[in-house]
């Protein structure tokens, strides 16, 4: 369904990304790993058009979409989770989840439907709709980052190291959380993630990029190469 | 003998104003991160054409009033458009909009000067229409101002709490980058905001000019007292923070006028400096 080939991302003068190519296949959990630095984040960011793509081309569905404006990307059914600052920390849980279904199309019935389901999906949203998102703990917070994106009932899901500062114990239920989201709305997940022993259980395939460059892509079960890979690449 | 009832009248009419001034202001810093000096000059501006339009041309006061706040909403869209859209796009920061800002507030000014040669007024035998109770004179206009004030400010609220654009424009004060990803149309809601805080500005304007008369230098003096009635509200709550600071700022001009007139402005912006070093954040934050 994703189609990422050549893709150049620069910050200025600075090159993150070289020539990268990436496929997502329907209902695929796909591992970007690499350390920091590796331009993963920006990767994300150019596909969904946070970021300028500078050459290269990002295919949704065999179309093209490169360089489109984030609110095209989501009509057409990709969102974006950031690590930081993914929730309007005064907003009300619920008014976050309104923001969320900004680029709904449909009428109201089908808006109490978006809201019923990701209410259902995480009932303690439910129960805090009234609570400003600052106040909310580590791991509800991150269900509403999520949350917020499946508003919109996305084909694809890109999540920006969404363990980043969770407790361990909470690590592992979010990674089983997005299985479980997976395989409820039918969705491809391309994620981000440093904590690669963990994720390497959820995901069916993976990519390593090594300095903006890509290095291995293929399928998870080939755990030990691309733990060995990575291995070098922390050692080098 | 003091007079404490008459000068708080006199206060929550000055209020009025600022409150106008204020939330617009308030409205676009607080969204679009955007330090809008010439928020003065849209104020003025409809001042201006509020007099042009009656007194010069003739027009029937509400037509002339409607035109003047169609003309001061356009004037602060094209400000944005024209001025603050292209320095930003060229990589210009906060401070570059900010001096590019200035400048336009300055042109604007000196227009002014040029084509009035000074105070231009529409007063008209109405604003003598006073009542007396006890002590305390009291103008009806003032009534009629905050009963402006009152509308204006609801119909925010409405528009705020209650549309998709105000929801949108509530998540661009709270997080702008996410408020982008989630998929607001940054420069639609955008257009709306410079529209609607532009007509605020335009109210304030012929109000002004029908009550006090417009100077050329009144748009730079009245957007600082807005400055500082939204520095002293602060923008986390937009609407309750531009009330609260203005109503606060009324007060502390109508006092002091009362008791050293030649201090007013003084006392106003040694209180924002006083508030800038211990409570950064406002009043409410």
């Amino acid at each position: 369904m994703l189609e990422v080939s050549g893709l150049d991302i620069a910050y200025g003068a600075f090159e993150v990304l070289h020539g990268v190519n990436l496929v997502v296949a329907e209902r695929r959990i796909v591992g970007l790993f690499g350390h920091n630095g590796a331009g993963k984040s920006s990767l994300l960011k150019g596909v969904y058009g946070v970021l300028p793509v500078r050459a290269g081309k990002v295919r949704f569905f065999g179309q093209e979409i490169t360089n489109q404006r984030p609110f095209r990307q989501a009509e057409r059914g990709i969102r974006f989770v950031p690590q930081e600052g993914n929730v309007f920390p005064n907003l009300s849980v619920e008014d976050n989840l309104r923001m969320g279904a900004l680029r709904l199309s449909g009428d109201a019935a089908a808006r109490a439907a978006r809201f019923a389901e990701v209410y259902e999906t995480f009932p303690i949203l439910r129960e805090r709709r009234d609570a400003r998102a600052r106040v909310l703990s580590g791991g509800e917070r991150q269900m509403l980052a999520i949350s917020i994106a499946l508003m919109t009932r996305p084909r694809l899901l890109l999540l920006d190291e969404p363990s980043a500062g969770l407790a361990p114990i909470l690590v592992q239920r979010l990674f089983e959380m997005i299985v479980s989201i997976r395989d409820r709305f039918g969705m491809a997940v391309l994620l981000v993630e440093q904590n690669v022993n963990e994720a390497l259980r959820i995901a069916d395939d993976v990519c390593v990029l090594e300095e903006g460059r890509f290095v291995y892509a293929g399928p998870a079960s080939e755990k030990d190469l691309i733990v060995r890979r990575l291995w070098r690449l922390e050692k080098g | 003998m003091l007079n404490l009832l008459q000068v708080f009248s006199t206060g929550l009419g000055l209020a009025g104003y600022y409150a106008l001034v204020a939330v617009g202001f308030a409205l676009i810093f607080a969204t679009l991160r955007i330090f809008h000096v010439a928020h003065g000059t849209v104020f003025m501006t409809a001042g201006y054409a509020f007099f042009g339009l009656h007194r010069l041309a003739g027009l029937h006061i509400a037509l002339a009033a409607a035109c003047a706040l169609a003309i001061a909403a356009l004037v602060g869209l094209l400000i944005d458009k024209i001025i603050y859209g292209p320095v930003l796009k060229r990589g210009g920061g906060m401070f570059s909009v900010f001096i590019a800002s200035l400048g336009v507030s300055l042109i604007f000014e000196s227009g002014f000067l040029v084509w009035s040669k000074g105070v231009v007024s529409v007063a008209r035998a109405e604003l003598l229409d006073i009542f007396i109770v006890g002590d305390v004179v009291l103008r009806r206009f003032d009534f009629f101002i905050l009963a402006i004030v009152a509308l204006a400010y609801g119909a925010l609220y409405l528009w705020l709490h209650r549309t998709s654009t105000g929801l949108a424009i509530r998540g661009l004060t709270d997080n702008s980058e996410l408020s982008a990803i989630v998929g607001v149309e940054v420069a639609k809601t955008r257009n709306a905001i410079f529209l609607v805080a532009s007509s605020l500005a335009g109210l304030a304007g012929v109000l002004t000019a029908y009550d006090t008369g417009m100077t050329p230098a009144s748009g730079v003096q009245t957007l600082f007292i807005g400055v500082v009635a939204v520095i002293l509200g602060g923008t986390r709550n937009i609407l309750l923070g531009a009330i609260v600071g203005a109503a606060a700022l009324g007060m502390l001009t109508a006092f002091a006028g009362y008791f050293f007139p030649e201090w007013i402005s003084f006392s106003i912006f040694a209180m924002m400096i006083i508030l800038i070093i211990f409570r950064p954040q406002g009043l409410l934050g």
